[in-house]
């Protein structure tokens, strides 16, 4: 185990391969004992996956959701902030503490922190940190953007995504910054694919 | 000339006593009520006045929010490896990393300065923290934590400098832990939220267990408990603190 951080170079060396790897982590099986496993290895053939990236950087109001996959929480007064793993945050008004109330949902792809400070809430959004402000839930804005402060993000946990279609295939991790994975296309010739349904 | 001076000197010395002072009122109210806000002891991210601190895995980066919609990088330095929690109490950041609890003192807000740590097994590893006591859970579950034991560690930590491990307990499954007053709650996932009574904090006794949800992390705020479970948030009240009472929650 590491007990000391290398020097500049070595860290950054260090960081990259963390990054590298963090995207396929405790989400796939890695076929480790594959001797091909090494970057210039090209399949005949392989799923990529398709992503739609439209929605995976933008942070807007929702009306109130069902708490799925309940995450962090943060406490400001009167309201309470939940965490929904890797969608958003749940705003609850607490102030009847015998009847809390949601009054909306904040989405966020990847949100996995949270914390607030006057009419702002401050949240990561995959690898950027964000500050929202949300005077009016109803139509949180977006008022600053801090793109990859999160240089080692990793989504913590099993993240589900749509599989390829088909087993005994292998396939391009997912890179979850670049999206969701809506769909799979078979593509020869195929670099980088080290996962394996 | 000499008199200006010495004058401008006097002045300087009252602005300077006035800042200090404020700021003093700034970091000792941030930990109670009020306007300020609270994380739970699994955060990542910590607000101190003015200030975002977040734990990243292998950083602490400080970030200048007194105007939250411009927030501006102010330091970054490495801590070590595998950061995963940061509590902050008074002028002080307790971060818990795998290998470990760090102590950092943010009396320079901008550029905490590390003042003692004490290593343990690799385990994951919320800490709370009062002015002498931090209490650490170490759990050797989930799917990025190490083969530690599951328990309760209290340290000593009324020298920052040099942290003393002085109690250990056996737990189930612990994850977030909070305090309020003689009261110290360790969430034990399946097994329920104990409650362990600090009259003496160097030996925390179980009063009871609150067994009939899944437990993940508190925060004690004001005289509510709030307790992240597995299918929501619940509020308890903390009129007795070694006896919360369930007064509401949101599930789903």
């Amino acid at each position: 185990m590491l007990h000391y951080l290398p020097p500049l170079p070595g860290r950054i060396i260090l960081l990259l391969l963390a990054i590298q790897l963090s995207s396929c982590w405790s989400l796939v099986k890695k076929p480790v004992d594959d001797p091909s496993y090494n970057v210039d290895v090209e399949r005949e053939e392989a799923y990529v996956p398709i992503y739609d990236s439209t929605e995976c950087r933008l942070v807007a109001s929702h009306p109130p959701k069902a708490i799925d996959k309940a995450g962090k929480i943060y406490v400001l007064g009167n309201y309470l902030f939940q965490v929904e793993k890797l969608a958003g945050v749940h705003v609850i008004d607490y102030t009847d503490r015998t009847k809390p109330v949601k009054l909306g949902f904040i989405q966020s792809y990847g949100c996995s922190e949270v914390a607030a400070k006057g009419a702002y809430l401050i949240i990561n959004n995959l690898d950027d940190l964000v500050t929202v402000d949300i005077s009016n839930v109803n139509n949180v804005r977006e008022v600053a953007r801090i793109s990859k402060a999160f240089l080692q993000y990793r989504v913590d946990g099993y993240t589900q995504f749509l599989p390829p279609p088909e087993r005994g295939k292998y396939f391009i991790c997912p890179d979850f910054t670049k999206g969701t994975v809506i769909g799979w296309k078979l593509e020869k010739k195929v670099k980088n694919a080290f996962c394996f349904n | 000339m000499k008199f200006n001076n010495k004058w401008s000197r006097l002045v300087l010395v009252f602005i300077c006593l006035i800042v200090y002072s404020s700021c003093e009122k700034q970091a000792a109210s941030s930990d109670k009520a009020g306007p300020n806000g609270a994380g739970g002891s699994l955060a990542r991210f910590a607000i101190v006045g003015n200030y975002l601190y977040i734990a990243q895995q292998f950083d602490l980066t400080a970030i200048d929010i007194s105007d939250p919609s411009k927030p501006v990088v102010k330091s970054v330095q490495p801590i070590g490896f595998d950061i995963e929690t940061i509590f902050p109490y008074k002028n002080k950041l307790y971060l818990g990393a795998s290998t470990g609890l760090y102590i950092y003192s943010i009396a320079d807000p901008l550029h905490p300065v590390k003042e003692g740590s004490v290593t343990h097994f690799r385990a994951c590893d919320p800490v709370v923290s009062n002015d002498t006591i931090s209490y650490v859970t170490l759990r050797n579950f989930g799917t990025t934590c190490g083969s530690a034991s599951n328990v309760l560690n209290v340290y000593d930590t009324k020298d920052p400098r040099q942290p003393k491990l002085v109690k250990t307990i056996e737990m189930k499954s612990p994850y977030g832990l909070g305090i309020r007053n003689k009261a110290l709650y360790v969430c034990e996932g399946l097994n329920g939220l104990a409650v362990f009574d600090l009259t003496d904090p160097y030996r925390p006794a179980l009063k009871k267990t609150i067994s009939d949800e899944i437990f993940y992390d508190v925060i004690p705020y004001t005289d509510v408990l709030i307790a992240y479970m597995e299918k929501g948030v619940s509020f308890y009240d903390l009129t007795d603190p070694l006896s919360p009472k369930l007064v509401g929650s949101v599930k789903n």
